[in-house]
């Protein structure tokens, strides 16, 4: 576990759609109104994150016959999740750790339909929190909670649009941008304000001996000229 | 030692087998049905680790006369390693320090034939646990021979006949140090 926490965000309209930071499952998405439009299509980040506190700003049609969207996070081959998943009609809060799977039922309310809505993960250890517009929908804190790193993940399967207005991400315990995407280098691991901070320090330090040295010089002088 | 710790793992539906992030050493490694297949191939992962532990969710069938497998982390050229190795039917938790080893021979579960099983090895100052299915199979305290040096994620299997290992991913967390790229 750190003591350091990350927090960062993915805005469309900032970042658009690059596939350095996502990868494609199927389908296509595209930027559209500086938010990201789903077509049948799925993408997962490259991005490992491990806990945090990750809010979807999503618009989404009514759950219907049909519907598939799930988003969140997930560690795909392994099987292991925490997501909001509408299967047709049903909306549910669900969290698997690759063998064990709990599912919370969440009742879908009228003003989150084709509406920008906030829905919010919590993930801690041994409790993932589901927020819908502010309130707390569904807990759960059983052995389905993983402890393994994952990734931002969204799917939308159904006929009607739905769009990504931004994601969130807050208080995520451990970050690595994962080696595979487009730009990998493995560069040692130096972060940007780490890097700032070490550059300060000689200014400082600089400014500290200057005023050591004069105070010095000044009381010789006075030792010097006492005995006459 | 590290208060921050590095978590991160490979799945290959995501990352495919990129050649920034893996050097081959053997054949070719290629991604079939989703997993890492390795045939007569292996691959040694850039990114430089000091302890940690690794998880190899491998599918291989049951081990047989001739099968040469390993995989685990390794310091290639030193000879370093803690890793799982399928020499001919036997199945070794062994580490290197490059100048001594030892190593404990692994029952084999036909449950693991052609499954998918998860390989954990936890590398930690000065103690090792090797674990297949979630059952502690050897824990070593042997100082010694632990190794200390930073190593690699490795997979690799050069069996003579045309057997394959799959991997399906790979999960490394409370690694203290790690040269991969972070933002």
């Amino acid at each position: 576990m750190s003591n350091e926490y990350i927090n960062f965000s993915y805005d469309p309209s900032k970042n658009g759609f690059s596939t350095s930071e996502w990868h494609s499952l199927y389908g296509t998405v595209s930027v559209s109104g500086g938010k990201l439009l789903f077509n049948k299509s799925a993408i997962i980040h490259y991005g490992d994150i491990l806990r945090g506190d990750i809010s979807f700003s999503m618009n989404i049609p009514a759950p219907a016959t049909g519907i598939d969207t799930r988003f969140g996070l997930t560690l795909y081959s392994k099987g292991a999740y925490i997501l909001f998943s509408i299967n047709d009609t049903t909306l549910t809060a669900t969290s698997s750790d690759g063998t064990n799977i709990t599912s919370v039922g969440i009742d879908w309310q009228d003003s989150w339909t084709d509406a920008d809505t906030v829905f919010r993960i919590k993930w801690e250890a041994g409790m993932v929190s589901f927020f819908v517009a502010g309130n707390l929908e569904a807990c759960i804190n059983d052995i389905s909670v993983s402890g393994d790193p994952m990734s931002l993940y969204v799917i939308a399967d159904g006929e009607d649009e739905t769009t990504l207005n931004y994601i969130t991400i807050k208080g995520v315990q451990s970050y690595v941008m994962s080696e595979g995407n487009d730009d990998s280098t493995f560069e040692p691991y130096v972060r940007t304000y780490d890097r700032l901070t070490i550059q300060d320090v000689p200014v400082v330090s600089t400014t500290i001996s200057v005023d050591k040295y004069d105070s010095i010089g000044i009381s010789e002088s006075k030792s010097t000229s006492n005995p006459a | 030692m590290s208060n921050k710790f590095f978590n991160f793992y490979y799945d290959p539906v995501r990352q495919g087998y990129d050649t920034n992030t893996w050097s081959t050493l053997l054949g070719v490694p290629a991604i079939v049905s989703n997993k890492l297949q390795l045939v007569n191939a292996g691959a040694i992962h850039f990114a430089d680790l000091l302890r940690g532990e690794a998880i190899f969710n491998v599918t291989m069938p049951e081990p047989a006369n001739t099968h040469d497998m390993a995989f685990g982390f390794i310091e290639y050229n030193k000879n370093a390693w803690a890793r799982f190795r399928i020499n001919d039917e036997n199945v070794i938790a062994e580490i290197s320090n490059g100048g001594t080893d030892d190593f404990e021979l692994c029952a084999w579960n036909s449950d693991w034939n052609d499954a998918p099983v998860e390989f954990k090895i936890k590398w930690e100052a000065g103690m090792v646990t090797f674990s297949i299915g979630g059952e502690m199979k050897w824990q070593t305290t042997d100082r010694i021979n632990i190794e200390g040096d930073p190593m690699s994620l490795y997979v690799y299997n050069n069996t003579a006949a045309a057997v394959p290992m799959d991997v399906s991913y790979i999960i490394a967390k409370g690694v203290q140090s790690s040269t991969l790229k972070v933002f």
